[in-house]
């Protein structure tokens, strides 16, 4: 009897251990694939090109049936998501579509060890960073044929430069999803209370500094510029301005150790010295917590992060944004970059089929416009017109609408080893916040870059 | 078909055990031995994405040369130490007289311990999430109470000379009950002649401690050393915590990143997995020569009953 009991005990602490292990869309794919088995016969006569077009254009029947897991790391912007989800099911009500959301900072981690056993997610959000990575090892379906599907949808409506991003041996592997630009946020009662007229678009670096002067009061805990270390956010984009970079137009080799880079590197340290809450601070406190409490003047940050701003009741009246300054001598920029749709491969054919109508009406007019509520912007042509409409009682859309519509975005460019160069880089600008030499460390990071580099394509 | 219905008894419970045993056995197996071999595997070889790996029969050591070249690396093995020789010895010291003043029949012991085995049961992510808030160089809870005294604002996660202490301090306050409550069985289980004993010889409180209860709980006090230090060298999470993948200030990285850290960002911000294979296994030799040193330093200063 207690034999049995024991037996009984370790079988339950058994099957707990190993029923908990399992991922819910593992339990969803095995489910699937026993109703897709069923109906393989109908999806099979749907291929032949016999197109039941619904209402509205797409080419699957209206009763097609799919569950599809949608993974991201941003949650505000599956509010955007959920929308176009919402207007999609008017059409396909029997395609679910589950979002789910990992944080950015783990979100690269958990889809490489899902990637690696075989358990992404249906629809993922890729990122310039890693597409790459993801398109050569074959876990990206080709989705260059996804007009197709229908709704109208073409990729001449999506900008070049998201398209770029996810453009590979001339096939196209993702649907461009939102664009954006990194503007620079301002504190508007410290400029009041500092008698200075609020930053324009068209601002120069000589503008920034003259400001700072007067704002900056170290010694009363009042900084006018966050210099942080971030390079999307921060330094990146006025690489680009003073004609630099961080690395050549093609891709290939790195451009840090330009006298340009160089230039530009050793005028934002030098603001940083002068003006800038340190980067500990930064780190300990977040920027939008030091403009609350008139500690930072002005700071670097993407549009699709204005949402900490507007959505915190201290600060919504308090800030307002304008495009980034530019050399007096050198050019606008703005580090650009955009995301994209993506579906897995090894997908059954019903899911498959769902994925990519889903896709084609993600990429559609219709489908962005859906998702213009901000703060991304999605990026098809002519939508950020109605995301400024729709946003413009939040801040001064012009900072965001100058710097997309006059061209000003640089593509923030990623590749096959990116994760590789990427921390050569950022362990070198970490020694220049350091205090070391601006020259010597870029030029240091330019020559490992370039080693990582020519190891591509190998 | 008479032999196995006549199986003596001997040979059922043998049988028995066995079934019982292989669940355990089985994860054992899957979950740790395999991955040690494996891991030993990747380390000699490239990493491709994905988790291939490749191992070019020239370069067999090539991660380990890197290794030892690279100057991130020697620093993490500094920093895990030091951590080690702040964090586990005082560590060990707090939780043997803590563990002896809370044996006493004093009115509300039962509340002391609770409230010092309290912090081994919050979350470590919610321990380090306060802990950085408190830590805040302007804002936090500490340097506001120096500065009420007339002190300096000290940056306890940013100032070199610091950081490593601030997590040592986190690490043995979230770790400190556990001991405690091994010391407390151990100490209660002391005979009371012994005491007794002493007090009639008229020893003090300190001496008695000294002479009497720490020599007869030394093997738990060996057993809170051992898992303390192999514990305290495999340090990540508090300074993964505090400091995030890195705080973008090179010198504060290089002062208080651990080797875990460091395998952490190399296995997976940098995705390359077989040089961070090999900083697994240079971790496995150092932690291992430590619990070897201390298993054979137990003989001078550990008894046991037989």
């Amino acid at each position: 009897m207690k034999k049995i009991l024991a037996v009984l005990l370790a079988g339950m602490m058994v099957t707990s251990l190993v029923a908990c292990g399992g991922e819910t869309t593992t339990e969803s794919t095995t489910e699937e694939t026993t109703t897709e088995e069923t109906t393989t016969e109908e999806t099979t006569t749907e291929e032949g090109g016999e197109t039941t077009a619904t209402e509205g254009g797409g080419v699957l029947p209206a009763d097609h049936t799919a569950t599809l897991t949608y993974v991201s790391w941003n949650d505000t912007q599956n509010v955007q998501n959920q929308a176009t989800i919402d207007k999609f099911n008017e059409y396909y009500p029997n395609i679910q579509i589950e979002i789910s959301y990992s944080a950015w900072n783990e979100y690269w981690n958990k889809l490489e060890a899902a990637a690696s056993s075989g358990t992404l997610n249906d629809l993922v959000t890729q990122h310039t960073n890693n597409i790459e990575m993801y398109v050569n090892n074959g876990f990206v379906e080709d989705l260059t044929n996804l007009a197709d599907y229908g709704f109208d949808f073409s990729y001449d409506n999506h900008p070049e430069g998201v398209k770029r991003l996810f453009r590979f041996d001339d096939k196209m592997w993702g649907v461009p999803k939102d664009i954006d630009c990194i503007v620079m946020v301002y504190n508007k009662d410290m400029f009041d209370a500092a008698g200075l007229d609020y930053p324009t678009d068209e601002w120069t670096w000589d503008d920034l500094t003259d400001a700072c002067e007067v704002l900056t009061d170290k010694d009363n805990n009042k900084y006018g510029f966050a210099f942080r270390n971030d390079q999307q956010g921060g330094y990146a984009s006025f690489l680009y301005q003073n004609g630099g970079g961080l690395l050549t137009e093609d891709g290939t080799k790195a451009l840090v150790d330009s006298d340009e880079s160089i230039e530009a590197m050793e005028w934002w340290m030098d603001g940083y010295a002068k003006y800038s809450p340190t980067q500990a601070m930064l780190t300990e406190s977040t920027m939008d917590a030091l403009i609350q409490n008139d500690t930072l003047a002005m700071c670097t940050d993407g549009n699709w992060a204005l949402n900490t701003y507007y959505e915190n009741e201290e600060l919504a009246d308090k800030f307002d944004i304008a495009a980034l300054p530019h050399p007096a001598d050198g050019e606008h920029a703005t580090i650009s970059n955009g995301l994209a749709l993506c579906v897995t491969t090894g997908l059954p054919e019903e899911k498959l089929e769902a994925a990519k109508q889903f896709a084609a009406y993600f990429g559609s007019k219709e489908g962005q416009e859906v998702a213009a509520m901000g703060p991304s912007i999605p990026c098809y042509d002519g939508v950020v017109d109605l995301w400024a409409e729709q946003n413009k009682d939040l801040f001064r859309t012009e900072a965001v609408t100058s710097q997309l519509n006059n061209g000003y975005g640089v593509q923030w460019v990623g590749t096959e080893l990116k994760t590789q160069w990427n921390q050569a880089l950022e362990t070198h600008i970490g020694y220049i916040y350091d205090g070391n030499d601006v020259a010597t460390e870029l030029k240091a990071a330019a020559e490992e870059m370039n080693a990582i580099l020519a190891q591509e394509g190998k | 078909m008479s032999k196995s219905k006549g199986l003596s008894r001997k040979h059922q419970d043998w049988l028995w055990g066995y079934f019982f045993v292989f669940p355990t056995f089985f994860g054992l197996c899957a979950l740790n031995i395999y991955p040690i071999f494996k891991t030993l595997y990747m380390s000699f070889g490239t990493s491709g994405m994905f988790g291939k790996i490749v191992i070019d029969p020239n370069n067999v050591f090539g991660n380990y040369t890197r290794l030892f070249q690279d100057m991130e690396v020697w620093y993490a093995i500094r920093n895990t130490l030091v951590f080690t020789f702040i964090s586990v010895p005082l560590g060990i010291v707090l939780a043997v007289v803590l563990a002896s003043l809370m044996s006493q029949q004093i009115k509300g012991v039962g509340v002391y311990r609770v409230l010092y085995f309290m912090p081994v049961v919050a979350a470590p992510a919610a321990i380090t999430m306060v802990w950085k808030l408190m830590y805040n160089e302007q804002y936090g809870v500490i340097n506001t109470l120096i500065r009420a005294v007339g002190g300096p604002s000290i940056s306890w996660l940013n100032d070199t000379r610091f950081c490593l202490l601030s997590c040592a301090i986190v690490a043995i306050w979230s770790g400190l009950g556990q001991q405690i409550i091994i010391m407390i069985g151990a100490i209660t289980g002391v005979s009371k002649s012994y005491y007794e004993a002493a007090d009639i010889d008229g020893a003090s409180g300190a001496r008695k401690l000294w002479s009497i209860t720490v020599p007869l709980v030394s093997p738990s006090i060996f057993f809170i050393l051992i898992t303390g230090m192999i514990g305290a060298l495999k340090q990540f999470d508090i300074v993964y915590m505090l400091y995030g993948k890195t705080n973008g200030v090179a010198s504060v990285m290089n002062a208080v990143r651990t080797i875990m850290h460091k395998y952490y960002e190399q296995a997976f911000t940098v995705l390359d997995k077989a040089y961070a294979s090999a900083l697994v296994m240079v971790a496995f030799v150092i932690i291992m020569i430590f619990t070897i040193i201390q298993f054979v330093a137990q003989k001078k200063w550990v008894y046991y009953d037989n």
